[in-house]
């Protein structure tokens, strides 16, 4: 649809439960695709972190307000189904503070949506291990900070560069 | 290809930079430094709290009643956890000081603390 139609799907509730709805549901199947592709499987917490595709695409075409609910919707329905109270303050760090990073990189529109998702990617981890320092009240985690923030740009890029081709594609229907 | 078009030179900065920085910490990390000093200690806290100290060169088996940990040969590894995602268990062999294995979900951290004298006796 042009875009003109794209914005008529925001304008009805039923337009913007339908488009909530659709997003939530991607986000939990891709949360569940990214817990089946282990990439290192010795070092904990490194993931694809594939759902976040799902948020960025929110905050691209629909706007932060969106993208911040399908998150946190996302991370409470994925919590409870799967991982139990840990996994959902730890998911939850996580998930707030990349959202907060790529919010805040994406209003000062000097980066792509490459640079907003990896600095996601790194903030994410960064916050997952805040919350694992916090609860174990143990600073030693941070001997994993340089290799989750490295590998949490890598797989921003990732999932970047993909969310780029959905936008493009998506705003051509 | 029109997707390494739309990169900006912000975003290759915030890339760089963040590799770097964190290729310096891995570099200069103390338990980078450390790493080829002898380990000695192994510490076990459970819920923040200290729960054990024990020396890496006696074999032992440490049962916290949710988690099995066993010290054998100068390595330390996660035998058994009644935790879903088993993460620790899968972290593997530990042996260079600064190295641990975390469970997060009993609130379980296994650490090696590098041999440099200031453990004069073992504590129990």
């Amino acid at each position: 649809m042009p875009l003109a139609d794209k914005q008529d799907i925001f304008k009805k509730p039923s337009g913007r439960v339908a488009f909530c709805a659709l997003l939530t549901a991607l986000s939990m199947i891709l949360s569940y695709v990214d817990s089946l592709i282990p990439i290192l499987p010795s070092i904990p917490g490194i993931k694809l972190g594939l759902a976040n595709l799902v948020i960025l695409i929110a905050l691209y075409m629909a706007g932060a307000g969106y993208a911040l609910l399908i998150n946190i919707v996302r991370v409470l329905l994925t919590g409870f189904l799967f991982t139990g109270a840990t996994g959902i303050l730890y998911s939850m760090a996580g998930a707030l503070l990349s959202f907060l990073v790529m919010y805040i990189l994406k209003r000062t529109s000097f980066f792509s949506v490459i640079g907003v998702s990896l600095a996601g990617g790194a903030a994410h981890n960064i916050g997952q291990l805040i919350i694992a320092a916090v609860l174990i009240s143990d600073t030693s985690v941070f001997y994993y900070l340089p290799v989750l923030i490295i590998s949490g740009c890598l797989s921003g890029t990732v999932t970047g560069i993909f969310s780029h081709v959905l936008i493009q594609r998506l705003n051509l229907l | 290809m029109n997707v390494f078009r739309i990169i900006r030179k912000a975003d290759v900065i915030l890339l760089v930079i963040l590799i770097s920085s964190s290729a310096a910490m891995l570099f200069f990390s103390p338990s980078h430094a450390a790493g080829s000093a002898p380990a000695s200690v192994v510490n076990i806290t459970k819920d923040g709290k200290t729960y054990g100290t024990y020396s890496i060169y006696d074999n032992k088996t440490i049962d916290t009643g949710s988690n099995i940990i066993v010290i054998e040969n100068g390595q330390v590894y996660m035998k058994s956890s009644d935790c879903k995602n088993q993460i620790c268990v899968h972290t593997g062999r530990i042996s260079r000081p600064g190295q641990t294995i975390i469970c997060m979900p009993n609130r379980i951290a296994v650490s090696i603390k590098g041999g440099d004298g200031s453990y004069d006796a073992v504590s129990r």
